[in-house]
């Protein structure tokens, strides 16, 4: 590798490739060596060896002249004699390192979904466009950020001008929202009560109308294990226009529709003259249960 | 520069008698090290002339330049086409 600070020097003598194993033997070594006319010769050394380099060359067969610097020396020297220059190219690191404090842009990665939320945090903990960003301050943000439902892990990064925040979704599903309460859809008798978390409202055999509770939560709990068998009745109507095989038809949909186990049934038939009207009376009974699992 | 010792040995060369002679590394067309190197004969663009071990090496090619020349190393630069050992006779 060359070396950085160099010096450039014109050897003139009857031999000036001697010159150059003299300087080698002397443990000088040279570089971009070049011809430049017959006995002259144009080469650079290290910077620290031009005292050296004059004193192997000592005596009246070579002639030496150093030439100036080269490589990043001359550079240097060239800066020297600019102050303006330097104080242009101090001042441009300033300001690069003032601008480098503030957020000019705010990236949310990772999940695009909380970026509204990020960006009201942001706002509220004073971390908004052109403001000035604060270890500190960033950790606030952090810790509100955290506490968002579904968030594994929250990073704040200031990455020149730009704030990245990156979030970890938990992989985990958030626990769904459960029932407090079990209701009846319909009027009907209780006919069974199991309660497993809660307090029962009803007792075993006493009437119930639609939308009664049949059994709730109870003060300080979140939600109720339930389990309920009612039994109710309900008439439903088929109309056909053939009355063969239609009562079949009749009950069959009396149950779809009632949801419930089938009890006991009466149908009567009315019309006639290819427009029949099925009525059935259907005693059913409809099992209900709030958390309950699979028994419900 | 140091050229690899392996080689010798695979080659079966005792390093000891190899030692002292001109060793030469050609990068095709880039450049050119030569180790061993007492002194430069001839100096050109076209043709270096170098005085190595126990006999010359002459080296031709274009735009020949010396990069670097100290401690009997020397770095050519340019693209060399040739290069020829000359032994000197006892």
């Amino acid at each position: 590798m060359k070396p950085l600070f160099l010096d450039e020097y014109e050897l003139t003598a009857s031999m000036p490739l001697r010159a150059l194993e003299k300087l080698g033997d002397g443990g000088v070594s040279v570089y971009d060596v070049q011809k430049i006319a017959p006995g002259k010769l144009k080469f650079r050394a290290k910077s620290k060896e031009s005292e050296k380099i004059f004193a192997i060359l000592r005596g009246s067969c070579y002639t030496v002249n150093k030439y100036g610097s080269v490589g990043l020396k001359r550079r240097l020297q060239k800066l020297v004699k600019r102050p303006g220059a330097i104080a242009a190219a101090l001042l441009v690191c300033l300001l690069a390192a003032a601008a480098n404090l503030f957020v000019l842009r705010v990236e949310v990665d990772g999940s695009v979904r909380y970026a509204s939320q990020t960006q009201e945090i942001l706002r509220e903990e004073g971390l908004y466009l052109f403001s000035a960003y604060s270890e500190q301050t960033a950790e606030r943000v952090r810790a509100r950020l955290m506490r968002l439902s579904g968030v594994a892990f929250v990073t704040l990064e200031k990455e020149g001008c730009v704030l990245r925040v990156t979030f970890q979704e938990s992989e985990e599903t958030p626990v769904p929202q459960r029932e407090t309460q079990l209701t009846a859809p319909c009027d009907g008798v209780l006919q069974e009560l199991t309660v497993l978390r809660g307090v029962p409202l009803v007792q075993e055999g006493e009437k119930v109308s639609a939308g009664q509770k049949l059994a709730d939560c109870g003060e300080g709990e979140s939600f109720a294990v339930a389990r309920a068998v009612l039994s109710c009745e309900g008439v439903y109507t088929y109309a056909c226009g053939d009355a063969q095989g239609a009562k079949a038809r009749a009950v069959a949909k009396a149950v779809f529709l009632s949801g419930g186990t089938p009890v006991k049934y009466e149908v009567a038939l009315t019309g006639g003259g290819g427009k029949f009207l099925y009525t059935v009376r259907l005693q059913y009974l409809l099992r209900l249960g709030v958390n309950f699992g699979e028994n419900e | 520069m140091r050229l690899s010792e392996e080689s010798l040995t695979a080659l079966g060369v005792n390093a000891d008698v190899a030692a002292g002679g001109a060793k030469v590394v050609v990068y095709a067309g880039v450049c050119a090290c030569f180790e061993n190197v007492k002194g430069i004969v001839r100096l050109s663009s076209e043709e270096v002339v170098l005085r190595a071990g126990r006999g010359e090496v002459c080296v031709r090619g274009k735009d020949l330049r010396v990069a670097r020349f100290g401690l009997g190393d020397l770095w050519l630069s340019g693209k060399v086409t040739q290069v020829e050992i000359s032994e000197e006779t006892p």
